[in-house]
């Protein structure tokens, strides 16, 4: 017969006699779930939690994640009949006990806490507390960093384009030539400040957040970065006119560092494109081996071989006429860096530049494939 | 209508609307509770109501969040006429999301407003503005 809530609870301490424990502190699943009797704190100490089987396997699970994400060590004990393995396995339990099995409950858990105190010999038990604790306080840390970065960059930017937006007004208005000339030095010495900022941004956001998944096709990355790249138009140069896409189809991985990266490496392209011939921008994407390979070639002035060792450090700047903060391809390699992969640079004076970025990605089409096999 | 604490801001962004020809009757409101205030007023009065909104997202007291928050509480005739556009000089990525995901919300512009900006903006959405 399944009872619908026996589950409970033991400590180290009071493992000796499992069936005492189980009536001392028995807590219904779905108490557990929606009220927990338990502070966060009380759970953490709990070494291993066993979970009654009841008819509402779902609650189960979730009742399970929610020890689980109290207390990431506890080991899970399922108890009862008829436990299928993949419940288990939802469960993420490290062991299965029969009713008739009862009598074992108590030799299991003491070998449980024994495998616990072999994994943190090295660490006292109030030293994982401890850590744990220190965790949450940098978690919060790096939150109210993140915060304090894009309040700062708003608050820096806001004048900025107040600015720009008056300069844009000014421009409309101004008939004579030579204001005109200073107004658009202007525009650029506020466009210049406002990349720094950026790059700032990109770079401290690089460094405190997690990779992100989602799905992404470069020919529509390419439109968005360019879009944001209008600044850098002339009136011969429009970008979409010279910059060719080989798609390669969706693909899944940080769309928001990618831009990043494509955003920096297309803007030098601009920057440094020659002035005797049309710019001219390739970019070619392909899929291999679970890998993305990237290639942004330009026929721009090139990179002459004395720098081409250092432009990704950060602050190189090959030459006074350089215009940015030195940022720019350093944040590109940290950024494929984290994203798991490597970048490489080739470059011939006066012919142009080009990029070859491999990170690791899942491609639409092994997705799928799994999606079938798993039907 | 534009909401901005800003002077400086309601100021760009009264001349770029004039100049784009989008619309002669523009009002301006320095802070999210005036201009809530200034719609509830204006429907229950039966005098016309902006057709469309430019919204900074970050204002002192209530910000442009909030605003949408309290809009969206509003009577269905306001939430009809207005189209709402957020402005802001934000660049986390989370305010853009969160506006573009408001049902209120046809566009999010990262400042400052350009003629040429909010032309596409009007070509893309079919908002039609009456003078």
């Amino acid at each position: 017969m399944r009872t619908d809530f026996i589950h409970f609870f033991c400590s180290e301490k009071d493992s000796s006699d499992v069936r005492e424990i189980r009536e001392a502190v028995a807590v219904p699943v779905k108490q557990l779930l929606f009220d927990s009797p338990f502070e966060d704190n009380q759970v953490i100490d709990l070494g291993i939690a066993v979970l009654g089987i009841c008819d509402d396997s779902q609650l189960l699970i979730r009742c399970s994640e929610k020890i689980r994400s109290l207390n990431p060590n506890v080991a899970v004990i399922l108890y009862g009949e008829g436990i299928s393995g993949y419940l288990a396995f939802r469960c993420g339990a490290v062991a299965v006990i029969s009713r008739a099995e009862q009598s074992s409950l108590g030799l299991i858990v003491s070998e449980i806490f024994t495998t616990q105190k072999q994994a943190f010999s090295s660490l006292p038990y109030d030293k994982v507390l401890d850590l744990q604790e220190k965790n949450k306080e940098l978690e919060k840390i790096n939150f109210e960093l993140d915060r304090f970065v894009y309040s700062a960059s708003h608050d820096l930017r806001s004048p900025l384009t107040s600015v720009l937006g008056l300069l844009y007004l000014l421009r409309e208005e101004l008939k004579d030539e030579n204001a005109l000339k200073y107004v658009l030095l202007m525009e650029e010495s506020i466009l210049k400040l406002d990349n720094i900022i950026r790059d700032i941004v990109a770079y401290s956001r690089n460094n405190r957040t997690e990779i992100a998944a989602e799905p992404i096709r470069i020919k529509e990355l390419v439109k968005e970065v360019t879009l944001s790249l209008r600044y850098l138009e002339t009136s011969g140069l429009h970008l979409n006119e010279v910059i060719h896409v080989d798609d390669a189809g969706v693909f899944i991985s940080d769309k928001i560092r990618l831009q990043v990266i494509l955003n920096n490496l297309l803007s030098n392209s601009v920057k440094y494109r020659h002035v005797a011939k049309p710019l001219k921008i390739s970019i070619q994407s392909v899929f291999n081996n679970g890998r993305l390979s990237l290639r942004i070639s330009d026929n721009g002035i090139g990179i002459n071989e004395n720098h081409i060792g250092r432009i990704f450090d950060m602050f190189y700047r090959t030459s006074e006429h350089s215009t940015g903060s030195g940022l720019g391809l350093y944040i590109v390699k940290e950024m494929v860096k984290k994203l798991g992969g490597h970048i490489e640079v080739s470059s011939t004076i006066n012919e142009g530049t080009s990029f070859t970025i491999s990170i690791p990605v899942v491609h639409k089409r092994v997705l799928i494939d799994n999606l079938d096999e798993s039907n | 209508m534009i909401v901005e604490d800003n002077p400086i801001d309601i100021f760009i962004n009264t001349r770029v609307i004039e100049q784009s020809g989008l619309s002669s009757y523009i009002i301006s409101q320095q802070s999210a509770r005036e201009a809530l205030h200034y719609l509830k007023e204006a429907d229950h009065n039966n005098q016309p109501l902006p057709n469309l909104i430019l919204l900074d997202l970050r204002m002192p007291d209530m910000d442009g969040f909030e605003f949408l928050d309290q809009f969206s509480n509003l009577s269905t005739t306001i939430r009809s006429a207005c189209k709402i556009i957020m402005l802001s000089s934000s660049l986390d990525p989370i305010d853009d999301e969160q506006a573009r995901k408001h049902p209120d919300v046809i566009s999010f512009i990262s400042k400052p407003l350009t003629r040429d900006k909010l032309i596409a903006l009007m070509n893309s959405n079919t908002v039609e503005i009456a003078n």
